[in-house]
């Protein structure tokens, strides 16, 4: 019988959920190893903005360093950064034995762990994969993601370079999300908040700004994100629902798109155009998915069979978290982590 | 700074002190019963509970069942309750102690909020025959039409959203016929695509309506009281074309937006409420429904959300961290984090001002002592800044470092410098990555709240050419207020100092988050700048 601090949890992946799931780890005393592919815990929300304006908006991108330092300080947790997983040696009771990677070098470390936590996260969908985007092509295109990494380094300027009395600019929700025709028939969760946030942010910073949001659908889950809506209508954000059509450059660098108002076509011009892009399934899942026998699902996430109980994969032993197994928001990620750990103590209870 | 070295095999959670209160008798109590029990954690129940929907089903039928059917089960159901609506709950120790409507009174230590939503009452615009959607209705009669509308004047949640797609197409397989009308469709993880599809495939038919709202009309004449309700709606997909819905049923898929919450826990997180009146605050530092009274914890409707699958996560979470919190109470597990001196007068403003509970008086017949529980306290600094006496002192964050600057500055000589006192947990974090302007000091402290008036005007005197105070943004602040405080003081400093210096010194305000390193340099650069010009 091993006790408990003999029993070490290992978690793939140093983004929020990693992180949260160490947190409440440590808080519990469960001593556990995180291994972490980049040079640096966080994930994806360390390159996301402040989007405060009078106060906070909840986009919750702060929470992270919180997280990162608990876990950093945790004395009985081991961080394993530029590392990721090789080989597992299964058993069905017991320690499993592992071995980590150092990217760099090559160099292999045996580690004996009790259960494993997947939380490899999600890749940013590129929306070069079509044409009809315009991204990379066409001057003044750039994804939500461009523009959080603009706002962090507190250039908004860049956005308006010959310093116009008024400057159009236009989101287009939904981008690499809810498409069949690329396989992702899923909503990506966080957009739709997002880009209300972003909204409201920079025109508090720049009033010259002038915003329209293309959705299909707003998703608006939870208790603010309908009132930051209200504000963002009352500070002249424009929602038209619908897809535009292709972009195009006009001689003069403004941006057009055709759409249909009423059933009629017409044009419109921006300075700028924000593709909210999607979560993808990370691209080291395949890999991941093949070492430890946990299956992905029909999209390419890791599956965790029913949405009943959605923080144990279908191999025992191993938990999924936050958003690798489908797209998350940040809040989403550390709700599910607190699951996972409920999950881990509750299935130590029962093997004791 | 925890204590690792615990073994926590041998706590007997069963205690009576140790449980766990558990307040509601839905399925949110339910949940939050099972999340506690699974962990290994004893809970007590207000009331005899019963998982009727409180909370709507953003899931397949397969998931729901197999989510409901343990909490269903006899054997978890018959626990005994107290039967009994808590009337006053208290700090007690570590713990809290309730005392109930029927005179009992029992140690708690932590307790749970778990009540479920009252249905909204019906918007105006809906004839009153109409019944707001719960979570579970009845099928209609075979040939039968039900509607279902959504986004009524306003946007309606995602969770409520699919179960009422859910439902209409259980009617719809059931030999009903379901019409919905919506805005926006709701698409909550894989789940919502494939139930929209499988929807439309059994015939469930979809109207959604662009800015026009629908109207929905009674009918009432006996002629043909076939169909109670006529909807008018303009079909944005069908070219924006005017369209009428007969059917027998109409439910409005409303947010709910009261709750039953005891007035017991209204008084205890009297200033946790958000904008929509539910428990709990906007601020990132609620996620879950943990609040900023340590153990408390509140889930589900009462915190605003209404979603079944959230409120499992939520549940477990709070759980978790709930468990966190007994063993801290039982091993006594922090360090100190304040000293209280002897010059203290038992005045009791930290006990009023603490935003946490953290403070309590020990009450003795010779000399009562206030206490300060590490376990809750977080730092906030806020009756460390306001005690008359000066009688506490942070020991991460001590008087001592402030006398220390203070000395600095003098050395250095007069208007050398400006100081920049920031929250360790925003602007110390972007000081991490940044180089700031060689005229300015940074000093971290645990929270802006722990800035005093005396040592903002302390470093005025001590010849600092200005105080810039960078606090978090609201609603982010670690310890609620503490920001808040800080403003206020700093606002209040400047009107003395304007009328005894002239204008010649600056304090100012700022917020700022971890996130934020460039803003943060430019910032405290118009900041020196500013103070260079009114030196000129
Ligand atoms: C443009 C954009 C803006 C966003 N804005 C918001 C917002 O405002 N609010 C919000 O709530 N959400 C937002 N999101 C979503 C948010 O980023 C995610 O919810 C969050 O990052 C998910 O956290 P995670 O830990 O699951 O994944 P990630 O952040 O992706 O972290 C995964 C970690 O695992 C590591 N990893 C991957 N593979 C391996 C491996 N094989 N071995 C070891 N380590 C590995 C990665 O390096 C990474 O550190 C936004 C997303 C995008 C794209
Ligand atoms: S807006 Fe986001 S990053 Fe800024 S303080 Fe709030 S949660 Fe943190
Ligand atoms: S959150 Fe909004 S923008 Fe993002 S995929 Fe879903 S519907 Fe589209
Ligand atoms: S505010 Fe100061 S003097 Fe008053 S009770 Fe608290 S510690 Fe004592």
């Amino acid at each position: 019988m091993l006790r408990t601090d003999e029993r070490k949890i290992m978690i793939i992946g140093g983004g929020i959920a990693g992180l949260a799931v160490g947190k409440s780890l440590s808080d519990n005393r469960i001593p556990f190893v995180l291994v972490e592919k980049t040079d640096e815990l966080g994930g994806h929300s360390k390159s996301w903005a402040c989007m405060a304006t009078e106060g906070c908006l909840s986009c919750h991108g702060c929470l992270v360093y919180d997280y990162d330092d608990e876990v950093s300080s945790s004395q009985i947790g081991q961080i394993y950064l530029g590392h990721e997983l090789s080989h597992v040696e299964r058993s069905s009771k017991g320690n499993q034995k592992v071995r980590i990677r150092n990217i760099q070098n090559g160099d292999e470390t045996e580690l004996e762990v009790y259960s494993i936590v997947i939380a490899v996260g999600f890749d940013v969908f590129d929306p070069k994969e079509k044409s009809f985007w315009g991204y990379g092509r066409i001057d003044g295109v750039m994804t939500l993601a461009d523009l959080n990494i603009i706002m962090r380094l507190d250039q908004t300027e860049k956005l308006n370079p010959s310093q116009k009395d008024s400057v159009d600019l236009a989101f287009f929700q939904c981008v690499g999300s809810r498409d069949k025709s690329i396989g992702c028939n899923y909503c990506s969760q966080y957009c739709c908040g997002a880009a209300i946030r972003a909204t409201l942010k920079l025109i508090h910073e720049r009033p010259e700004f002038h915003f329209t949001i293309f959705y299909i659908d707003l998703q608006l889950p939870g208790k603010t994100l309908p009132s930051l809506m209200d504000e963002a209508r009352a500070k002249g954000v424009s929602f038209l629902q619908g897809v535009p059509g292709e972009i195009s450059q006009a001689e003069d660098g403004k941006l057009q798109v055709l759409l249909e108002v009423d059933g009629i076509n017409v044009a419109k011009e921006f300075d700028r155009i924000i593709l909210s892009v999607g979560q993808q399934p990370p691209s080291s899942a395949a890999l991941l998915s093949h070492i430890l026998g946990a299956p992905l699902n029909e999209f390419g996430f890791f599956d965790t069979g029913t949405l009943a109980d959605p923080a144990r994969s279908a191999v025992g032993g191993v938990y999924v978290v936050g958003s690798c197994s489908g797209p998350a928001t940040i809040e989403d990620s550390v709700l599910s982590a607190g699951r996972v750990v409920s999950a881990i103590i509750a299935d130590m209870n029962e093997a004791r | 700074m925890l204590n690792y070295e615990l073994q926590t095999e041998n706590i007997d959670y069963g205690t009576q002190k140790l449980s766990l209160l558990v307040v509601g008798k839905g399925l949110t109590a339910c949940i939050v019963t099972s999340a506690i029990e699974a962990l290994g954690l004893c809970a007590v129940n207000t009331d005899d509970i019963t998982p009727y929907s409180g909370l709507f089903h953003s899931c397949d039928q397969a998931s729901l069942q197999s989510i409901l059917e343990p909490l269903s089960k006899a054997s978890f159901l018959s626990r005994t309750s107290l039967n009994a609506t808590p009337l006053e709950i208290a700090q007690n120790g570590h713990g809290f102690s309730v005392t109930f409507d029927n005179g009992l009174q029992r140690t708690f230590s932590c307790v749970f909020l778990a009540v479920d939503t009252l249905p909204a009452p019906l918007p105006e615009g809906i004839p009153k025959e109409a019944k707001v959607f719960e979570p579970e209705i009845k099928n209609s009669l075979p040939g039968q039409s039900i509607c279902f509308l959504l986004d009524y004047k306003e946007i309606t949640d995602p969770a409520i959203g699919l179960s009422a797609i859910r439902t209409a197409l259980d009617n719809q397989l059931a030999g009903g016929e379901s019409v919905v009308i919506l805005q926006h469709t709701p698409v909550k993880g894989f789940f919502g695509e494939s139930l929209y599809e499988s929807a439309r495939i059994a015939g469930v038919k979809f109207i959604r309506f662009g800015d026009h709202q629908p109207k929905i009309l009674s009918v009432n004449d006996s002629k043909d009281a076939a169909f109670r309700f006529r909807i008018e709606v303009k079909d944005i997909i069908q070219n924006g074309d005017d369209i009428i819905v007969e059917c027998h049923e109409i439910f409005p898929a409303i947010n709910p937006i009261s709750t039953n919450v005891p007035a017991a826990f209204k008084k205890l997180l009297s200033d946790e409420t958000d904008t929509n009146g539910s428990l709990i605050q906007d601020s990132v530092h609620c996620v879950a429904g943990k609040s900023f009274r340590r153990g408390v914890y509140c889930v589900g409707p009462a915190s605003g959300c209404v979603d079944l699958i959230q409120t499992l996560n939520a549940a477990a979470t709070n759980a978790v961290d709930a468990k966190f919190w007994v063993e801290q109470i039982v091993h006594n597990m922090r360090e100190d984090i304040m000293t209280v001196s002897d010059q203290c007068v038992r005045c009791l403003t930290c006990l009023r001002l603490c935003p946490h509970m953290a403070i309590s008086l020990k009450a003795e017949t010779s000399r009562s002592s206030v206490i300060v529980s590490s376990s809750r306290c977080l730092e906030c600094g806020i009756c460390v800044a306001e005690c008359p006496m000066t009688a506490l002192d942070l020991n991460a964050f001590s008087e001592g470092l402030f006398i220390k600057l203070l000395q600095r500055l003098q050395d250095e000589g007069a208007g050398k410098h400006v100081v920049v006192f920031g929250c360790y947990r925003s602007a110390g974090r972007a000081m991490s990555v940044v180089q700031l302007h060689e005229e300015a000091i940074f000093f971290p402290v645990s929270c802006a709240g722990r800035l005093s008036e005396s040592i903002l005007s302390a470093t005025v005197l001590a010849c600092a050419r200005g105080v810039l105070v960078l606090g978090c943004h609201h609603g982010n602040c670690r310890s609620n207020n503490g920001t808040d405080w800080a403003k206020a003081r700093v606002e209040s400093i400047c009107g003395r100092l304007n009328s005894v210096l002239s204008n010649s010194v600056i304090v100012s305000y700022q917020t700022l988050a971890a996130n934020e390193p460039a803003r943060m340099v430019k910032i405290v650069n118009e900041f020196v700048g500013s103070t260079k010009q009114t030196c000129d």
